[in-house]
Order: C-alpha cells, then sequence, then structure tokens
C-alpha cells in the first residue's frame, strides 16, 4: 500500500481543526474582549520502513498550536460608568472559584453587596498592595454612592451621598482596578467565558495599559480573515480527498491488475 | 462529528439575539425616554488537547498549547443610558432630563419605578402624573384655577393663580440617580425597575450631584441612533452569513467524506 495517503489523511484532520477554529472565530465575532484564535501546522516524520532495503519517510501534517491573536479589538462607545475598555499591554484581574482569572472584557456590574463584578458575577480584583505576593484585594461600592468616574490608572472613584441624596463632600477614591501584564513564559491560555489562565505571577501593568470608561473593547476577529481560512480549509481538505481517492485508485489498480497477472 | 458545525451554531444564535435586540431598539426609535438595549456574549468552555507548558516528544517544552473553542453563548442584555437628543415641544408639562437622573414613579402595587419619560399630564385630582396615569413621587398638586404652570431647571414646581400676578410654588421633582443603571431592569412602558446591579436609588434635587437638570416644554427622544442600529444590523446580518459559510464549508466536507 501506499504510505503517501497517511499524509493525506493527515492533512484532511489538521484542515478540520483548522475549521474548528475558525468556527470558533467567527461565533464570537460579537464577543466582547475575545480574542481571535491561529493554528500553526506543523510536518511530523515517521520512520516507516526503517528496517526495509530502502527506509521510507512518511511526512505528516498536525496541528502543532493555537495561539491567539494578542491584537486590541476596535473599542466601542457604550457610555455606561461601568463598561470599561483597556487600552494597551493589560489584563483586569477576576476572582474565579478556580483561582485568579484574567479577562479584557471589562463589562462589570455592582453585586447585592456593593462588590463590582464581572456579568457572570464573579469580583473584580483591586490593586493589591504587595504585587509580588497578590492577596484578593475586592472592590466594594458603597450604598451610598453617586455617580462612579474611572481614571486611566484604574481608580475608581465615587461622591458620597447621604440618605436623602445630599452630597456629603466631594468624590471620593472607592479603590484600583489591579492591572497586569504577561511575559512570554507565563502560559497565558484561555479557559472560555472570555477569561484568560496564567502560569506566572504577572507584573504590574499600570504604565502599559490605558482604562477608558464608557467604552467596551470588541473581539479582534476579522471577518475578511476568517473567510478567507474558511476558504483555505474547505478548498485544502477538498485536495486532500481527492489525493486520497487517487491513492485509492492506484491501490485497487495495483490489486487488480498486478494480481491478475500474476 | 466536527464540531464546526455546532460551534457555528452557536455563532447563529448570537447573531439572532443581536437582530432582536436590533430591531427592538428601532421599533422604539420614536419612544420618548426609550433607552436603547445591547446583547453581552461570552466564549464557551474550551476543549484543551495539549496544554501550553507541555513536553514534546523530544522533552522540550512547548510554549504554546492546543485548545478549539466551541462558541459563544449570551451572558445578558443591558441598558444602555447614554442621553437622548432633546427635542422641543412648547408644552409647558413635558419635562426633559439632562443627566443621569430618573423621575420617581408609584405603580398601583405601591412599588416605586423610574423612568425618563417626562411627558407628565394633570389627572382629574390635579396630580402630577405620567402619560400612563401613574403619580409621580413625591406627589405634586396643580390647584385647578392654575392658569400656568413653571417648573424651574431645579424642580421647583410653581403656578400662577388666574388673576394673580404672583407665582405659588407647589412643590420640588426629585430625581433618582444609581450607581450602575445598565443593571436596572426594563419592565416595558418605559420604566425601569431597580436590580441589585443597578445599586440602590440616590434620591436628590434636580441639579445637584450629578442628578441632572430639568428642561420644561422639552422631551428627551429615545438614543437610538439609527445609523448605529443599522451598522449593527448589518454587521450581525454578516457575521450571521460567515457562521452559515461555516456550516455549508463542513457540511462539504462531511460529505466529501462520506461520499
Amino acid at each position: 500500500m501506499s504510505h503517501g495517503i497517511w499524509s493525506a489523511t493527515s492533512g484532511a484532520v489538521a484542515q478540520e481543526r483548522s475549521l474548528d477554529t475558525v468556527a470558533n472565530n467567527v461565533a464570537n465575532a460579537t464577543t466582547t474582549g475575545y480574542r481571535a484564535d491561529r493554528v500553526a501546522f506543523r510536518e511530523f516524520l515517521s520512520r516507516a520502513a526503517a528496517d526495509g532495503p530502502a527506509p521510507e519517510d512518511i511526512r505528516y501534517t498536525a496541528v502543532d498550536e493555537i495561539v491567539f491573536d494578542d491584537q486590541s479589538g476596535r473599542l466601542q462607545q457604550t457610555g455606561n460608568p461601568l463598561d470599561l475598555a483597556l487600552e494597551g499591554d493589560g489584563w483586569f484581574a477576576v476572582e474565579a472559584p478556580e483561582g485568579v482569572r484574567f479577562t479584557r472584557a471589562g463589562s462589570f456590574v455592582i453585586a447585592p453587596d456593593g462588590t463590582l463584578t464581572t456579568v457572570d458575577g464573579l469580583p473584580v480584583m483591586g490593586r493589591p498592595a504587595d504585587p509580588a505576593n497578590p492577596t484578593p484585594v475586592r472592590i466594594r461600592i458603597p450604598d451610598s454612592t453617586g455617580p462612579l468616574t474611572v481614571d486611566a490608572d484604574g481608580t475608581i472613584s465615587g461622591t458620597l451621598v447621604d440618605a436623602n441624596g445630599v452630597q456629603t463632600g466631594g468624590a471620593q477614591r472607592i479603590g484600583q482596578f489591579r492591572l497586569v501584564r504577561f511575559g512570554e513564559g507565563d502560559g497565558l491560555r484561555k479557559e472560555g467565558h472570555t477569561r484568560f489562565v496564567a502560569d506566572g505571577v504577572p507584573e504590574e501593568a499600570y504604565d502599559t495599559v490605558a482604562v477608558r470608561q464608557g467604552f467596551l473593547e470588541g473581539a479582534n476577529v476579522n471577518a475578511v480573515a476568517g473567510m478567507h481560512e474558511l476558504i483555505t480549509a474547505s478548498r485544502s481538505f477538498e485536495a486532500f480527498q481527492k489525493v486520497i481517492d487517487s491513492f485509492r485508485e492506484i491501490d485497487q489498480r495495483t490489486a487488480r491488475e498486478v494480481g491478475s497477472r500474476s | 462529528m466536527f464540531r464546526a458545525l455546532t460551534t457555528a451554531a452557536t455563532g447563529m444564535e448570537a447573531q439572532q439575539t443581536r437582530i432582536d435586540t436590533t430591531a427592538h431598539n428601532m421599533a422604539n426609535v420614536n419612544t420618548t425616554g426609550f433607552k436603547r438595549a445591547r446583547a453581552e456574549f461570552q466564549d464557551l468552555l474550551y476543549d484543551t488537547q495539549r496544554n501550553p507548558g507541555g513536553q514534546n516528544g523530544n522533552g522540550a517544552t512547548l510554549p504554546v498549547g492546543i485548545q478549539i473553542g466551541q462558541g459563544t453563548r449570551l451572558v445578558g442584555t443591558m441598558q444602555m443610558h447614554q442621553q437622548g437628543s432633546l427635542a422641543q415641544t412648547g408644552n409647558p408639562m413635558d419635562l426633559a432630563i439632562e443627566g443621569r437622573g430618573f423621575f420617581q414613579v408609584t405603580q398601583p402595587n405601591g412599588e416605586t419605578t423610574f423612568t425618563r419619560a417626562g411627558n407628565l399630564k394633570v389627572d382629574d385630582q390635579g396630580q402630577l402624573v405620567t402619560v400612563d396615569g401613574l403619580p409621580l413621587e413625591p406627589l405634586i398638586t396643580i390647584p385647578p384655577d392654575a392658569a400656568s404652570v413653571t417648573v424651574t431647571a431645579d424642580g421647583i414646581v410653581s403656578v400662577t393663580v388666574a388673576g394673580d400676578t404672583q407665582s405659588q410654588e407647589v412643590g420640588q421633582l426629585l430625581l433618582a440617580t444609581f450607581p450602575n443603571p445598565a443593571g436596572l431592569e426594563a419592565i416595558g412602558r418605559s420604566q425601569f425597575r431597580p436590580t441589585t446591579a443597578s445599586g440602590i436609588a440616590l434620591v436628590g434635587p434636580p441639579g445637584q450631584d450629578g442628578t441632572g437638570t430639568l428642561s420644561q416644554g422639552f422631551l428627551e427622544g429615545s438614543n437610538v441612533e439609527v445609523v448605529n442600529e443599522m451598522i449593527d444590523l448589518i454587521t450581525s446580518q454578516r457575521a450571521y452569513e460567515v457562521n452559515q459559510k461555516v456550516i455549508e464549508a463542513s457540511d462539504e466536507m462531511l460529505q466529501r467524506t462520506t461520499r
């Protein structure tokens, strides 16, 4: 049998993975803070008949890695005081049940006890006193708070008012968001729900990122690139199928014709 | 089976929700005090086939892994509380709020709800009511012999009785603000109900602490921008199409495999 059929099969499987990734990107074209995935393929060698008279290599292809595109998405103005977009290299930190997670989706709400949380209810972390050994700090909005403002460095402040709605002093500092960034070896990866998880301890990112109040960061999915990848994946898949068909034909013919003459 | 089929289906569902939201916004383009809604999405859990930081056959640590996503899901719809444009009506009972405040309305069951729609009326008992006949809180009564009603920017309502030159003060309108107006629940009829996400209503006189000032003879239109909604409609439709193309492509690939 021809070994080439295995190479073509591995190619078809790899293109299927590629299509799965394109599908996820376009499905999340309108997800706040979503990062598009890219597939990278790699050639693998397998020594099939090393002991034979003429060693023959089979070349496989497989998905080597899927990396997310780190470009920022487009900022969209929403005008909501608790819609926060990050400009530059940095992430918000949230307290998930499994540990600290990171996100760029800054669409926050206030929980019943005044804690600032994500849309799905995870507390957003405040700036810890010691960045090297961060203990979780939550941001609590006091009950009697008027309009909230968030500065570029993530400081959140509001005016306190009494029960009758009368202002009791100027703008009060309520807290500051924990803003972090990652290096190469931190293994930042997706976890779903627009959250990311990392192995390393991130460093503070107050000098590389700015918070923009009243904006949200859209997905960085490019529809044209998505269509291009989609066409490439389906056409390559088709081509691999043709190759598989040809090998099948060759094998059939070999079996029939060579077999009939002997 | 191809994961891409179900992934693209979640994408189509998401775009459908977006179009539903856009349709609702567009339908209310001329509704006084209407606030546009927005759908919020998140990506679904990932199928991790190889973790970053794993090792390859040669013992080298791999910097990135293989994670394949499975689509998107709706996490919530939010109201966008930007200011709507003010339109002059000349009607003294039309009040527009310039700022973040809300009028407080007492529902028949005693519950207090909030609205930005300031197209007020005077009912048979002389009380200031909404266009649905629900009284405002605090209650303001206009005497039956009032010839004209004046509302100042800070909410003081005064009337001039026929034949009298002096105007007399009959009350002051108060406005409520919320730390997170996006968390308010829209209950229809241009009314909003506070939720745990919106925070507690803080009541104050207009013009103080960000409540906003009142403009008599004006109404606040909806904050729906037709152009923006059209753009949303087009992007949703195109995103829907792209997801559909993914389904077509997966279907074609499947057909080829099974043939």
